[in-house]
């Protein structure tokens, strides 16, 4: 059976396969007890984690190669998804397609071909487009889940034109390194695709409504599991060719991308497209962490800045966003004086915000480190002052909804969408992100230790 | 010398690109609006309503479902040509996705997507 | 005993705090008081056996380790930081705050204590920013009417220093690692080699920035007169007492021992900049009506002193500079104290607003006038050995610098005397609400008294303290 369909180094999408016939099956039942797709959502992506940490590194050609880099993000994308299995509607179809997403998300990160990179990035994003319109604000959501499948099935078609141009130059569908310019302008267009994936300015014009529109919680796992995608597969094609134009030319992206996202998260009055600006202006810091691994020879232990801030970041996002689900706000009028009304929220919100915005003792201040540091290492100093730039102007925003929430009087009644009661399911995944978010900066033997597993100790 | 032909290409698609959605613009004759000129032909009567209408979406969906199990037959015809060669593990996976898009079937029916209502 | 506790007893107290609601305020005093008592239990043991207490964890990554020390130079400001906490708590005592006051006081003593303890890189930078979030927290929700804007500006203000200051540390650390091929975060094993060039210089700039902002340095200065004015009483006395000397402190513990060449060649401007500050702390503050913003740019200029006399890097310079962090600590604190007491009675802090209350309110008066003769420098109280100090250093390098800061002291006691005047001896004008003000209550002048006396004990006696000031700064002295 190995040899006709390498089913070991597929376990944890076969778990996630096994979790859309349950959810299907789940989903026929005439009287469903309460809590059963919460339950199957949950163990599916966690037995995927865990198949995904157990599973050792192996090659099998032509499609499939499991390498340390690769299990790691499909450990990330299961963990990234957990908040929204947890948070998410108890409906057969959303966790189906959720499943489906991750899934995708594991091909992608299991490829050996570009055929099975395609498939991966294809069957992540489908299911996504459909999450996305199934937004509470019907009109809203439908049209930005079409505005994210326009622009994803752009992305798509560009990939598969820069794939068909590397075929060309080297007469193999292996993720194997090619030279010449034909290999170069394909590369450059799948790394298009790429960064379009990743909401990289100027591709990230679709970002903003999808994550607005979508429900918070969707739009938390858009942008951890969705963006660790979307920066995996950009890494898979700098290493083919770390001096590549390509390659090369990421910092300058990611510098774009970092100060653009934050100027414009300035003006914004609602939480939730604020947000999305916010997770432009990160993606940014990841896109010059790959730029600066590259520049290093692309090594697996050099990955170890990326992954740990796309950890950082799942915390903080997830958090950040369940957060709104929790509290049902939605703009900055609505978030003053906050902390008059709940203050435990306030005080889980401020520590998520602090970490958005990459302060002392906070995960997110490491992770912005280690993207410094990977910066200067490589001698790009003036992307290290951007980078610097980028983290003041971005808490420039994070400090005035602390400030909204904590010295503004409470202003008149609060949205009625804010007076339910609180989930446990919802107060255990706020604590469950926000104290990592907090605290996880005091302890970089962590980033230490995720530097020994890449690189395969 | 690729990188030449490459932009030639490019060049060639687009000028007959632009070339074919405007030459009607060019060559033809200039557009008289002469009353109902515009409207399309029906033996001279006013249409009654437009042309284009909508249709109900149980049509779309069982277009959809069509598409779905047309592909699974796509994949069931080189199997059943191949099936002796590979032998028990093609066997295996084949019976696995029938049996996934059976299950498929199964979820659809259960959930009356199949019914037509009026 | 461990250094670790000095802050990890402060950083618990503040969960503790914030967790139970009434009792909120006795955890803050019986931590604040046990800080105290373990910050001074390395006295008795004598100077020698300071760097027994050193502790250095295992590597974590990257070079970065835990490791905390002390010396002659952060016993002392281990000191300050523990006993303004106390003082802090003791003179808010009767005020109804809630418990979020109390932990946030716990959490910055905690962030504090962590600055002066660490001898790592990367938990100095740790430590530097963490104190900035109880302090915006301070300022935001317990500070008077502009507070929102001037948290912010606080935050964001220093925050742009300490990131590039950050960067600073990126550079030596990686340069570091390409001379040596060995990671480290460790402020003495990073001393040499040290990078040169032009790479060196923009790391030494950006650590003069990142420092400077804190100081501060003119032209860094303008988050200090919004900050110092806005927060509360307790939010300035810490600001101004020991938050401003974590930027000196990152002169003398890391930008001079990292550069020192480039420090001499540059002391002309450095000093240049700190003589600047002296006098334009002290032209800004003769135009103040408020006496809060009035102390606020006096903190400016008797900084510059403390600047003055370390860039000098003689050991009377250094030996100066660093006794006048301690003594500006303690007038200050005083100040703010006294000006904090004068809001609470009147609801008012204008120069205009008050008058003759040299007689309806003696104490007041008395630790008014004892403090601002200490800032002014008086013989026999402390500053004047700090000023003297500091300027005899700078003397002998720079005479012209020295020559500002001796119009800079004449310029200080242009601008308190008229204050001191203006509020307690002169008639009572239109509007002034004197009538209100009563004097101050059992429990004010004790804490007064504890900030006055040591005022008089290092005027008076300065050389124990010296010496030990002497054995952290001394090897700075070319």
């Amino acid at each position: 059976m190995s040899s006709f369909l390498p089913i070991e180094a597929l376990a944890p999408q076969l778990a996630l396969a096994a979790g859309v016939v349950a959810a299907l099956l789940a989903g026929m039942l005439k009287e469903r007890p309460r809590g059963l797709l919460r339950a199957v959502a949950v163990s599916a992506l966690l037995a995927a984690a865990l198949l995904a940490g157990a599973s050792l590194p192996s090659a099998h050609p032509p499609l499939l190669r499991l390498d340390r880099i690769g299990l790691c993000w499909q450990e990330l994308f299961c963990l990234g998804a957990l908040p929204l299995a947890v948070l998410m509607e108890e409906d057969e179809i959303p966790v189906a397609l959720l499943f489906g997403s991750v899934l995708g998300m594991g091909l992608l990160a299991a490829a050996g071909s570009f055929l099975t990179l395609f498939l991966g990035l294809e069957l992540m994003s489908l299911p996504a487009y459909l999450l996305v319109s199934r937004g509470r604000r019907e009109e809203e959501a439908r049209e930005a889940g079409l505005k994210y499948f326009f622009a994803g099935s752009t992305a798509g078609a560009l990939f598969l034109l820069g794939m068909t141009l590397y075929y060309a130059a080297s007469r193999s569908l292996a993720l194997a390194p090619a030279s010449g310019p034909l290999a170069q302008a394909g590369l450059a267009l799948m790394g298009a695709a790429a960064l379009f994936k990743i909401g990289a300015v100027p591709l990230h014009f679709w970002l903003p409504d999808a994550y607005e529109a979508a429900d918070p919680e969707v739009a938390g796992f858009l942008s951890t599991s969705m963006k660790a995608a979307g920066v995996l597969l950009l890494m898979r094609l700098a290493e083919l060719a770390p001096s590549s134009a390509l390659a090369r030319v990421l910092p300058a992206f990611g510098v774009m991308t970092m100060l653009a996202g934050a100027f414009l998260a300035l003006r914004q009055q609602r939480l939730q497209r604020l947000l999305a600006y916010s997770s432009i202006s990160h993606a940014g810091f990841m896109i010059l962490g790959v730029g600066a691994w590259a520049a290093q020879g692309a090594t697996g232990a050099g990955a170890a800045a990326v992954y740990y801030y796309l950890i950082a970041y799942l915390f903080m996002s997830n958090g950040a966003f369940a957060f709104l689900k929790t509290s049902g706000l939605s703009t900055r009028a609505q978030l003053r004086g906050y902390a008059q009304r709940e203050p435990r929220l306030a005080a889980l919100l401020a520590a998520l915000l602090l970490s958005l915005g990459g302060v002392p003792p906070t995960a997110g201040f490491l992770a912005k480190l280690l993207i410094l540091w990977e910066t200067v290492r490589c001698g790009l100093y003036g992307a290290a002052l951007a980078g610097a730039l980028a983290a003041l102007v971005s808490l420039g925003y994070y400090l005035a909804l602390i400030r909204d929430a904590y010295f503004e009087p409470a202003a008149g009644q609060p949205p009625p969408a804010a007076l339910r009661r609180h989930s446990s399911g919802e107060r255990l995944v706020l604590l469950a992100c926000a104290i990592p978010s907090a605290l996880l900066g005091f302890f970089p033997w962590l980033a230490g230790g995720l530097a020994g597993v890449l690189s395969g100790l | 010398m690729t990188a030449l032909a490459m932009a030639l290409d490019a060049a060639f698609t687009l000028a007959l690109l632009l070339v074919f959605s405007n030459v009607n613009r060019w060559l033809g004759p200039a557009p008289r609006h002469e009353g109902d000129g515009q409207l399309p032909y029906e033996t001279g009567m006013p249409p009654i309503e437009r042309a284009e209408g909508s249709m109900a979406v149980a049509y779309y969906r069982f277009a959809v479902l069509f598409v779905v199990f047309d592909v699974d037959l796509a994949f069931l015809l080189p199997w059943a040509l191949s099936r002796p060669v590979f032998g028990a593990a093609a066997a295996t996976a084949m019976s696995v996705f029938v049996g996934l898009l059976l299950l498929l079937l199964a979820y659809l029916w259960r959930k009356g997507v199949l019914e037509c209502k009026r | 005993m461990s250094l670790s506790a000095l802050w990890l007893l402060p950083a618990a107290a503040a969960l503790l705090a914030a967790c139970c609601g009434r009792q909120a305020r006795a955890v803050a005093l019986g931590a604040a008081a046990a800080t105290l008592g373990m910050s001074l239990m390395p006295a008795w043991a004598g100077l020698d056996s300071l760097s027994r207490l050193s502790y250095a964890g295992p590597a974590w990554f990257y070079g970065i380790r835990y490791s905390v020390a002390v010396d002659g130079l952060s016993l002392p400001l281990l000191w300050l930081t523990a006993f303004l906490t106390l003082i802090v708590i003791l003179f808010s005592w009767r005020g109804r705050f809630s418990s979020g006051y109390w932990a946030a006081f716990l959490a910055l003593e905690a962030a504090l204590m962590g600055v002066f303890l660490m001898r790592d890189l990367f938990f100095f930078y740790l430590f530097w920013e963490a104190a900035l979030i109880p302090m915006f927290f301070i300022i935001g929700l317990w500070g008077s009417a502009n507070r929102r804007h001037a948290a912010v500006k606080f935050f964001l203000f220093t925050f742009a220093g300490s990131v590039l200051m950050l960067l600073g540390f990126l550079v030596i650390v990686t340069q570091h690692h390409l001379a040596t091929g060995v990671w480290t975060w460790d402020m003495e094993l990073l001393k040499s080699p040290r990078p040169g060039g032009a790479l060196g210089l923009a790391s030494f700039l950006a650590l003069v920035v990142g420092f400077g902002v804190k100081v501060p340095l003119v032209p860094l200065h303008t988050w200090l007169p919004d900050a110092h004015t806005e927060a509360p009483v307790g939010g300035s006395v810490m600001l101004a007492g020991v938050m401003l000397k974590m930027g000196v402190y990152g002169f003398l513990r890391v930008a001079i021992p990292f550069f020192p060449e480039l420090c001499w060649r540059l002391l002309p401007w450095l000093g240049g900049v700190a003589a600047v500050g002296v006098i334009y702390g002290a032209l800004c503050a003769m135009a103040q009506q408020d006496l809060k913003r009035l102390v606020a740019y006096s903190s400016v200029a008797h900084l510059g002193f403390c600047l003055l006399g370390i860039f000098s890097r003689t050991q009377e310079g250094l030996a100066g500079g660093s006794l006048q962090l301690l003594n500006h600590g303690l007038t200050t604190g005083a100040l703010f104290l006294l000006v904090g007491a004068l809001y609470e009675r009147g609801h008012k802090r204008g120069l205009s607003d008050f008058g003759g209350l040299a007689g309806r309110a003696p104490w007041l008066t008395f630790f008014f006038g004892v403090s601002i003769f200490a800032s002014i420098g008086l013989p026999g109280l402390n500053g004047f050995v700090g000023e003297f100090m500091s300027l005899a250093g700078m003397m002998v390098r720079l005479p012209v610098l020295a020559l500002a800061g001796v119009i800079g002291v004449t310029l200080a006691a242009a601008y308190a005397l008229p204050a001191f005047s203006a509020v307690f001896l002169a008639e009572p004008g239109e509007g002034s609400v004197s009538a209100m003000i009563s004097d101050l209550s059992a429990l004010e002048a004790l804490t007064l008294a504890a900030l006055v006396l040591p005022m008089l004990a290092i005027g008076l006696h300065p050389g124990p303290l010296l010496a030990l000031l002497r054995s952290g700064v001394g090897g700075l002295a070319l």
